[in-house]
């Protein structure tokens, strides 16, 4: 099996010349991981937001990515970046608040007031989180603890064969399993 | 092996590629499949959402237009680089690069005649400063400096009031000053300019 940074590599290398496809694979692949990451250090949706900035600067220092480490690795960097970056830039902005409170006839509050995102496009996770660990719940007994150990304790295929007593054909093939039976729980919702 | 056969291979793949447990060949193949599927790439982030829902990474509100925007400003940019490299005409270019060359070339050559030409180009700027006979007496000036004096401290005395010409003897002081204490440079360098804007007693 191919290390981390091999895995993505392929696609890196496709997505520097220019394959915004590839780039789009790597994206779908690690925003839950760079938003947590970002959340950590940004409260509320901003998380979200930081986290694409950090996607696109990552996308356009691509060419400067050597690929000596992971790319989650590199992207780990730029979000962790970006969120530090924007937590300066949002402390600046509030001390400026406070300056133009005094002077509030030249304050201008409806760019504080925007939203950048509509209703529309955000899905209330409450649910969806509901559904999901139902489905686990329900789900045949050796589909659920191999999707678990690789989930929860992030465990490699190797490991979860060793525990199991079972090939790692058959490791990939439940953890497969069991994500599509959740996938086809999830899809409507999020359709 | 059957159609179906094959798509189910392939969205085991794309599980396992989610936790980097494919094979080189797979991950090829993988990603030939993969980057020409938009169906494939959205079953990819489920796969990812249900991993984030499970370790409880998944924020509470989602934009589910996440992935989407950041391609769309990526592919402005994509756009906005095609059009300038486009909008550029390689004929354009070299003419440009060659009226760059030529303006360099002709900047060079006049500051190189500048500082080259002899000293009696200067001595139209001393005979004017001659004319004006309150800076000799208002202030002391050193003989090197007199014939040196940068056109830049060319005044009009006689339009002057008496603060401004006391204004302009204290600059002239300080001219001469900046002279005679920048002896480390060359006869015809550019002395900086010093002007007084205000003038205060200060109590010691």
């Amino acid at each position: 099996m191919g290390s981390n940074t091999d895995n993505d590599k392929e696609l890196v290398a496709r997505a520097k010349e220019g394959d915004s496809r590839a780039f789009d694979v790597l994206v779908q692949k690690y925003q839950f991981k760079v938003i947590n990451l970002v959340g950590r250090y940004v409260q509320g949706d901003e998380a979200q937001d930081v986290a694409q900035e950090a996607f696109i600067k990552a996308f356009r220092g691509l060419k400067n990515f050597r690929g000596d480490s992971a790319f989650y690795t590199w992207l780990y960097r730029i979000a962790v970046n970006s969120a530090k970056n924007y937590l300066m830039s949002s402390s600046k902005k509030k001390s400026s608040l406070q300056v133009d409170i005094d002077d509030a006839e030249y304050f201008d509050d409806a760019t504080l007031m925007r939203d950048q995102h509509t209703p529309d496009h955000m899905l209330q996770t409450e649910e969806l989180q509901q559904r999901v660990f139902q489905t686990i719940h329900e789900l045949p007994e050796d589909l659920k603890t191999a999707l678990t150990l690789r989930e929860m304790d992030g465990m490699s295929y190797e490991d979860i064969a060793e525990t199991m007593g079972c090939p790692i054909g058959t490791v990939r093939s439940r953890i497969f399993r069991a994500r599509e039976a959740v996938d086809k729980v999830i899809k409507p919702l999020m359709d | 092996m059957s159609e179906s056969k094959r798509k189910q291979h392939d969205l085991e793949l794309l599980s396992a590629s989610l936790d980097n447990e494919l094979s080189e060949f797979e991950r090829r193949r993988l990603n030939n499949t993969i980057l020409s599927d938009q169906r494939a790439v959205q079953k990819l982030n489920r796969y990812a959402l249900v991993g984030a829902i499970m370790k409880k990474e998944c924020p509470a509100n989602m934009n589910t237009s996440f992935a989407s925007e950041i391609m769309c400003v990526i592919e402005r940019d994509r756009q906005s680089s095609t059009i300038t490299t486009t909008s550029t005409n390689p004929f354009i270019k070299q003419v440009a690069g060659l009226a760059i060359a030529v303006s360099v070339a002709l900047v060079s050559f006049t500051s190189f005649q500048y500082f080259t030409q002899p000293d009696s180009s200067l001595d139209s700027l001393t005979a004017e400063r001659k004319s004006s006979p309150a800076w000799d007496s208002q202030a002391p000036m050193a003989d090197d400096y007199k014939n040196k004096i940068s056109p830049r401290v060319q005044f009009a005395p006689a339009q002057l009031s008496a603060n401004a010409a006391n204004r302009q003897a204290q600059a002239q002081e300080i001219e001469i000053y900046i002279y005679n204490h920048s002896g480390y440079g060359s006869e015809r360098i550019i002395l900086p300019y010093a002007e007084i804007t205000e003038l205060r007693e200060v109590d010691e």
